[in-house]
Formats: C-alpha cells, sequence, structure tokens
C-alpha cells in the first residue's frame, strides 16, 4: 500500500507558490524546500521504556534565491507570505548590501539551471506507520530483551531500539514541482556486560526503506550484540603496529565513509580541502576497489528520488578499478565548478545550509572468500563492527576505531580479541594494499554523518570483507 | 499558541502532569570561502518540545508513562489536538515505575546575560570582518569560516507550577586554517561557541589555531614513543573530564554502569583530588541554563568534593528510583585546577597533544583516546612537532596518577584544567 502524504505540504503548497510568483521578478532564480518529517522511536532497556519522537522529525521551510551578488536563504516554520517575502528582501539585498560593501564575494558564472520537472513519488509499505499498535511493538521488544537477558549471565543492560521515520518532502521553484514521501527504519540491539574488569558495550545495527516490520530483525540484532559484549570481557589491549588486516563489511563502510568518502565531496574541492582534486583520474586504490555514493545507488536509508536542492538522485561510480573517477557535489559546487548536480544536496533540517553530503556510499563486493581471506594471513587481525571515525580531507588522514580485533595466527582465528582498536595512517597507502575482496556486499543505515562537527543527517554505508595492511593502535 | 496548548493539555482528563518547553530563535548565518561572502542566511523559528505524562495502575502497582509531541509555529489548533491525543495514546503504553515531577519554591531564577549578537552582526560588520580575515602575519591563511549569530528566547511551564523564561545568545564559528608552505599541505578545523562577539576573544582564538596549523605543517610522522609523559590540552580536556559527570549521573548509578558510590572516593589514593562544581549559570558557556527540561529550576552544587561523590547529576524519575534530591540537569560545570602550575611539569621531556582528530572518551568503559593531528615534543629542550600517533588507555588505569595543570581555561560547557597530565604512556607511530 501507498504512504499516506503530507496534508501540512499539500495544504501549504499554493502559498508558497505565490511567494515564488512574487518574488520571481526581483531574482534570477527562486525555490522553496518543504519539509514535514515524522516519525517514533521506541526503547526498551532494563531501566525502562520510551518512546519519543524520530530523530529527524523536522517541519519547516528553506527560501533560496539567487542574484547576481550570489546566494541567500531563509529558514522559517511560519507561513506568512508576506512576511516571507518581506524578509528575504532584507536578507538578499540589505543584510547582503551591508556585507559586500566593502568586501568581496563568491561569484556565481550562472544561476540553476532549474530545468522543467515534475515528480510526486510516494513509496509502497508492507504497513503504514500509523496503524501499527504500540503495545504489540513494546511486548515484543519486552519479550525479546527477558529472553537475551536469561541467556547471558554477564548482561548488565540490554537495550533495544526501532525507530521509523517517514520523510516527506516538497520542492517548488519556477519550473519544478517535486514531492516524496517515504520511510526507513532503523533497529539497534545494544547490550553491556560487567566482569571484575569493568564494562564492556557492543550493539548491532539494523536498517532498511520499511517500516515496523524491521521488528522481526531485532532478536537476532540483539542476540548477537550479547554474545559480542560478553566476548569483549576478555578483550586485552593491542600492541600498536603495522598489520595484515581484514575489516568486516561495517568497519568497511567506515572506511569508505570516513577514509575517503569526505575527501570526494567536492565543496572541500571549491575551497581546496580536499587532497582528491589533484587526483581526479589517477589511481587512489588497488584494481581491486571500486566505490560508490548516490541515492540511486543502493536502496538503503538514503536513497531518495531528490535532494534538498531539488535535484534528482544519482548513482555515481567514485572509484573506478582504483582509479578516482568522480566525486560528489551539491547545487552550488556544480555551479562553480561547472559539472552536473549529483544530487548529494542535504541539510540537516529546514533550519540548516545545505552542504555536499554522501547518501548510500560503498565499496563494491569482489570474488574472494573470508575463509582465504583468513587463511592467507600469518598474524594478523580480522576488525569487527565501527565505533567512530573522523574525516581529514585535506590530508588522507585516518581515524576509524573499530569495536575489537580478532587474532589471526597461521591463517586461524585464535580466539584472542583486541579492544579498541585505532586504525591510523594514510588512506590511499591502506586502499592501495587491499589484496582480496569478499562476495556479499552489506549497507547499514543506522549512521548519522557529520560535516567536521556538526550538520547531522542520515546516511548509510558498508561493503564487503576487505583484506588490507594497516596501522593498528 | 503557548495558552492554547495549555488550555488543550489542561483539558485533558487522561493527562497527570505535562511541561511545555517553547523556543524562539532567529540566527543570521555567513559562509565564507577565504575572505569572500558566498552565500548568508538567516532562520527565525518557534518550536514547542511538549512532555505528555500519564500515569496508570496495573495490579495496583502505580505507573507514570510519557511521550514527547513537537509543534512547529504554523500548526493548526486541530492537529496540535490530534498530535497530543496520539501521545496521550503512546505514553499509556510506557510502562516504568511511578515518579514524581519537580516542583519549586518559586520561578524566581538568576539574572541572565543576553546579547545583541543579530544587531551587532551588522552594525560592527567591517570591524569583526578585520578579525577574521586580516593577515596577522602567519604563513598559515583561513581557508574559511562560517559564522552564526543567534538571539533567543526559551520559556519551560508546567503543570507543576514552573514558568521560567530566559533569553540566549551565541555567536558560533567554525574556522578552517591552512598552510601550504610545509612539507605537504596541511588544515586544521575547529569549532567555536561563545555568547557574545568577543573581538579580543575571538583574535586570541584565530591566532592560535592559525599558529598551530603552522606547526602541524612542520609536523611529521612519529616512530613508537614508549613511557613518555603526555600532555593532553585543548578541547579533549573537557572531553576527558565528562567522564566523571557522566559516572555521577543517576541513571548510570541506578543502571549499575557506573563505579561511583554516592559519598564515597572514586579514587585510590589519587595524586590529584577531585573537585568538580556543576554551575548552571557558567555565563562563559552557551549550554547554561537556569531550568531543565523537566522544569526543576538549576542551583549550582558540588558533585565532587576531594574525590568524594557529594551529590548525583539527576533527572526526576531516576532520582526518585535512588531516593536521592532532584537537583536537576545541569550540563555545564567547573573543575577545580591542580596544585601545580603547568609550567613545573613542562620542565622535564614531555608530548604535548594539542589537536586530535577527534578525541574519543567512552562514558562506559573508561576507554580513551584517538587518532592526533598535533603534537609537540620538548626533548632535552628541544621542540619539534609530530602528526599522526595515537594513544589509547583505560581511565580506570591511569586515574591514580594524573595530574591537573594549576591554570584554568574556559571550554564550550565548562571551565577546566588547561591540561591534564598523564605519565608512562605509549603513543603510537608509524
Amino acid at each position: 500500500m501507498k504512504l499516506n502524504t503530507s496534508k501540512y505540504l499539500l495544504d501549504k503548497k499554493d502559498d508558497l507558490k505565490k511567494i515564488i510568483n512574487i518574488l520571481k521578478d526581483e531574482f534570477e532564480y527562486v525555490s522553496i524546500l518543504g519539509i514535514d518529517n515524522s516519525g517514533k522511536t521506541f526503547r526498551v532497556s532494563t531501566s525502562g521504556t520510551s518512546i519519543t519522537p524520530s530523530n529527524e522529525e523536522d517541519r519547516g521551510f528553506v527560501l533560496r534565491v539567487f542574484q547576481d551578488i550570489g546566494f541567500s536563504e531563509y529558514s522559517f516554520n511560519e507561513v506568512d507570505i508576506d512576511l516571507i517575502c518581506n524578509r528575504i528582501r532584507e536578507i538578499a539585498k540589505k543584510d547582503r548590501e551591508i556585507y559586500l560593501k566593502n568586501n568581496d564575494y563568491i561569484e556565481y558564472k550562472k544561476s540553476p539551471k532549474d530545468e522543467k520537472e515534475e515528480i510526486f513519488y510516494v513509496a509502497d509499505v508492507k504497513s503504514l506507520p500509523t496503524d501499527i499498535n504500540p503495545m504489540d511493538i513494546i511486548n515484543k521488544l519486552t519479550d525479546i530483551h527477558d529472553k537475551t537477558m536469561k541467556k547471558y549471565s554477564e548482561l548488565l543492560q540490554v537495550i533495544l531500539v526501532l525507530g521509523v521515520t517517514q520523510i516527506n518532502k516538497i520542492f517548488l521553484s519556477n519550473n519544478r514541482d517535486l514531492y516524496q514521501s517515504y520511510i526507513y527504519a532503523n533497529a539497534y540491539g545494544i547490550a553491556m556486560a560487567q566482569n571484575e574488569n569493568g564494562v564492556k558495550v557492543e550493539f548491532m545495527p539494523g536498517s532498511g526503506l520499511m517500516g515496523y516490520e524491521l521488528i522481526d530483525e531485532i532478536e537476532e540484532l540483539v542476540d548477537i550484540a550479547a554474545y559480542k559484549a560478553v566476548e569483549l570481557l576478555k578483550a586485552t589491549k593491542i600492541e600498536p603496529g603495522v598489520y595484515d588486516i581484514i575489516c568486516d563489511p561495517d568497519f568497511t563502510g567506515l572506511i569508505a565513509h570516513e577514509a575517503f568518502g569526505h575527501g570526494a565531496e567536492m565543496d572541500m574541492f571549491v575551497k581546496n580541502r580536499a587532497k582528491g582534486k589533484e587526483y581526479m583520474n589517477k589511481e587512489v586504490a588497488s584494481s581491486l576497489v571500486n566505490m560508490r555514493d548516490g541515492a540511486k545507488s543502493y536502496q538503503e536509508a538514503s536513497s531518495y528520488i531528490f535532494d534538498d536542492e531539488g535535484n534528482l538522485g544519482t548513482d555515481t561510480l567514485i572509484i573506478d578499478k582504483g582509479i578516482l573517477n568522480s566525486g560528489m557535489n551539491d547545487e552550488l559546487t556544480s555551479l562553480l565548478l561547472d559539472i552536473e548536480p549529483t544530487g548529494n544536496g542535504k541539510r540537516e533540517s529546514h533550519k540548516r545550509k545545505a552542504y555536499t553530503r554522501m547518501t548510500n556510499t560503498f565499496f563494491e563486493e569482489g570474488n574472494d572468500s573470508l575463509e582465504d581471506m583468513i587463511k592467507s594471513i600469518e598474524y594478523g587481525y580480522l576488525l569487527e563492527g565501527f565505533v567512530s571515525g573522523m574525516e581529514d580531507p585535506k590530508n588522507w588522514g585516518i581515524q576509524c576505531v573499530a569495536s575489537k580485533g580478532r587474532e589471526i595466527v597461521n591463517g586461524k582465528l585464535s580466539g584472542k580479541i583486541v579492544s579498541p582498536v585505532y586504525l591510523t595512517g594514510y588512506v590511499p597507502e591502506l586502499l592501495k594494499n587491499v589484496s582480496m575482496v569478499s562476495k556479499g556486499l552489506k549497507l547499514s543505515g543506522t549512521g548519522y554523518c557529520g560535516k567536521g562537527w556538526k550538520e547531522w543527517v542520515k546516511t548509510s554505508t558498508g561493503g564487503s570483507y576487505i583484506k588490507t595492511r594497516g596501522q593498528l593502535n | 499558541m503557548l495558552l492554547e496548548i495549555k488550555k488543550l493539555l489542561e483539558n485533558n482528563t487522561k493527562i497527570s502532569a505535562w511541561v511545555i518547553n517553547e523556543n524562539i530563535s532567529s540566527s543570521s548565518e555567513l559562509f565564507f570561502i577565504k575572505d569572500k561572502l558566498d552565500m548568508n542566511r538567516a532562520c527565525d523559528t518557534k518550536e514547542y518540545h511538549i512532555s505528555i505524562y500519564v500515569d496508570f495502575k496495573e495490579n495496583d502497582i502505580l505507573y507514570k508513562g510519557d511521550s514527547i509531541v513537537v509543534v512547529s509555529a504554523s500548526d493548526s489548533i486541530e492537529e496540535i489536538q490530534t498530535k497530543i491525543n496520539d501521545a496521550v495514546f503512546y505514553a499509556e503504553f510506557v510502562k516504568n515505575k511511578w515518579y514524581d515531577l519537580p516542583t519549586n519554591e518559586s520561578n524566581v531564577i538568576k539574572g541572565i546575560n543576553s546579547f545583541k549578537n543579530l544587531s551587532i552582526l551588522k552594525k560592527d560588520y567591517e570591524t569583526i570582518f578585520n578579525v577574521f580575515f586580516k593577515d596577522y602575519g602567519y604563513e598559515s591563511k583561513v581557508n574559511s569560516c562560517e559564522i552564526f549569530a543567534i538571539e533567543g528566547l526559551k520559556r519551560v511551564i508546567s503543570s507543576k507550577g514552573t514558568d521560567v523564561s530566559f533569553p540566549y545568545s551565541r555567536f558560533i564559528f567554525e574556522l578552517v586554517t591552512d598552510c601550504e608552505t610545509g612539507f605537504e599541505p596541511v588544515e586544521i578545523f575547529n569549532g567555536y561557541y561563545l555568547t557574545e562577539i568577543d573581538l579580543e576573544l575571538i583574535e586570541v582564538l584565530i591566532k592560535k589555531q592559525l599558529s598551530e596549523t603552522y606547526e602541524r605543517s612542520k609536523a611529521i610522522r612519529n616512530e613508537k614513543l614508549e613511557n613518555k609523559r603526555v600532555i593532553i590540552s585543548g578541547n579533549a580536556v573537557e572531553e576527558f573530564l565528562k567522564f566523571y559527570i557522566d559516572q555521577a549521573t543517576d541513571s548510570s548509578i541506578y543502571q549499575k554502569i557506573s563505579k561511583a558510590k554516592l559519598n564515597e572516593n572514586f579514587f585510590n589514593n589519587s595524586k590529584e583530588k577531585l573537585n568538580i562544581v556543576m554551575n548552571p549559570y557558567l555565563s562563559s558557556s552557551i549550554n547554561s541554563m537556569p531550568v531543565d527540561a523537566q522544569g526543576k529550576i538549576l542551583k549550582p552544587y558540588v558533585l565532587y568534593e576531594d574525590g568524594v561523590l557529594k551529590n548525583l547529576k539527576t533527572s526526576a524519575r531516576f532520582s526518585h528510583y535512588l531516593n536521592v534530591d532532584n537537583l536537576g540537569n545541569v550540563n555545564t560545570f567547573e573543575v577545580k585546577g591542580g596544585e601545580v602550575s603547568l609550567n613545573e611539569y613542562i620542565k622535564d621531556d614531555y608530548i604535548e597533544i594539542m589537536e586530535f582528530s577527534s578525541f574519543i572518551m567512552d562514558t562506559n568503559t573508561g576507554d580513551f583516546g584517538g587518532e592526533f593531528r598535533l603534537a609537540k615534543v620538548v626533548e632535552n629542550g628541544k621542540e619539534s612537532f609530530i602528526t599522526g600517533g595515537a594513544i589509547s588507555e583505560n581511565i580506570f588505569d591511569i586515574q591514580n596518577e594524573m595530574l591537573f595543570s594549576k591554570e584554568t581555561l574556559v571550554y564550550k560547557s565548562s571551565i577546566c584544567p588547561k591540561a591534564i597530565i598523564l605519565d608512562n604512556i605509549t603513543v603510537s607511530g608509524k
């Protein structure tokens, strides 16, 4: 069945069109993005239950105008046509006059293309998020919680999280009339185990373009998290050094996203902040490495029809057999670099600016088997799970933290576990050392990505098992 | 709209308690590439976060359920009514042991400083621009910058009698600086969170970052360094010390995640005595709040005294379960400096980690560390800079030996020692 559309956005559409009609003679380009996201997150833990709004709950609008002296925007959540028109005149004309009186500005040689496009997309779902019975969800999560706590005596806490968010967006300009409604679901099984050595935490994520039916995966997720948390209690510290490593799909995804993906965001090219700019069409990885990003590259939590600037989602081949083939961009970046938009302009909310952001980012799968990969290592580690990562696009430095490393000795897992594990080093060196890539592509869309220290947006990342060589700490 | 929401809540007989958090905010935002203005933006929003509580009994046991509604400025009354009804419906399925919501003796709060950042940005634009982009004489330069001037008003009103309004102001900027003259081009980026447009402070911060960027351009990848005195400075200090705040939080103690016990020393013969005061009126922080989201009016109080946990960081629910006073959710704090000046600790060889890529402190496990982008090495009086190394430690292994500098600094949510000194640390390298 089809999702319900946003009555709020569709009821406001005539007013939004009136604003565009009033302003289109005063500015070269006028557009409005409307957002009406809503959802619920259920959380059952050892210490209690909660139902809270989705992290992406948001309702409001962004008005963008372009004139010969550049772009200006106004974010608002109260629709009063006269007030909004007067406010954007103040921001784009009066304020800009003050700012540019004695100072320079970034010149755009043309305005956005604004080619004619009409889309009204409403996703199909198995069950409507509004049709669920909260009691059924809480009872099921509670049953799984109790069963897991009973199974592992070392557990201190088990937390089960299930959230479903419906995204509703409208984008209007002189020539564009776009609407989309879709949903995604996120689930986490989190387990905390404790012994005399302290507390250890593990989590397993699940996600998809679906509704509350994701609940069927939670029992397995939390059982794996609990097993791994108990395992972590015996973890020791790693001896820092350079090792042969195998990265699991979650950690491979973290590398794709943090280590390389941020450096392929082309707003960083404009600012001369990305080393990738000088490596276009050059070797940056082993020939086994293919990397993609795009709202259409994979069906996961960051898939959409159009981005927050009204550009259609695409499928971008970032690395083609080890060669840096393309970056991704937002509208303003595509204008400055005179290239086609890739549909990667995303906002944290209606209150924030759009930047070039990743969507579904992953290394393509290969032909090797995990078994062969382990067999090929004399001494090294299998890295599992992701804790966090930080980009360094200018210098291609890596900081990616894995939940644990499993020691490999003479082609076999020894049973020894180290944790936490920091992978550091130089991105091209790590990617050029990729010598095996397994079958079985897997993406996870539970994460949020920041631009530097802020601007959190939903992304998905993944890959398969890759074998390489890296500095572990 | 606030009065209409209040009326709808009061008219719903299923609701046992409610708290409305109103937030009215305006911002002016400027985005620069080098010193050229790219986009300018403004944002005016009004939002209401409404917590709805429902009390109910099952088998003679009293429970409290809750749910949160977000109301936007242009929601119709019918929509708000529907949202409230939905929230009541959902709250009835949240079966938490009953607890009470906070009441206050009065609604009087101390005065909160606020600044006219929006008008000052326009009025003094040329001066502000000059502070950000003038040539300070470094080989490193400003690559790009984002500036956010914000003013707002918050009001917290509850069915338990809380009704507190207070203004807030923020001046936030993200600064990227780069240097092209070293071994290879390098950059450093940081976010700065001020309450006002303090030009003298902004100049100090910009110069410090330009200087560190230049130093990073001279930095080399280090070999493994063992048994070293490592000094942690910069934003990592606050992240590190937040471990002790999290350990003192009622929910962590209730869930037995924390090792802290009320009125017991958290340390075992530590060299440094930890003293932390929770201060909701910390004027330097954008996170200062005189009232928490549940309507508890906040006051300063002692969290740790000489390492002994004297009070908890509390919420209505978990403080009730633990049978301790609810002092409210204070997010700003002050950590007392140590007995000895930093100058004493840097007389011998040391490594000062000035910029982590992203410092990680796991407040559940105590694991901390990360890769660093800039560290200063002093060996036999000779200074050099390294990059790309990392540390990985557990706080429980080092806390009895750690030391704080006597000097303190202002951080995003706190005033903390300028530096934390750790001995016998391994710094991994290439």
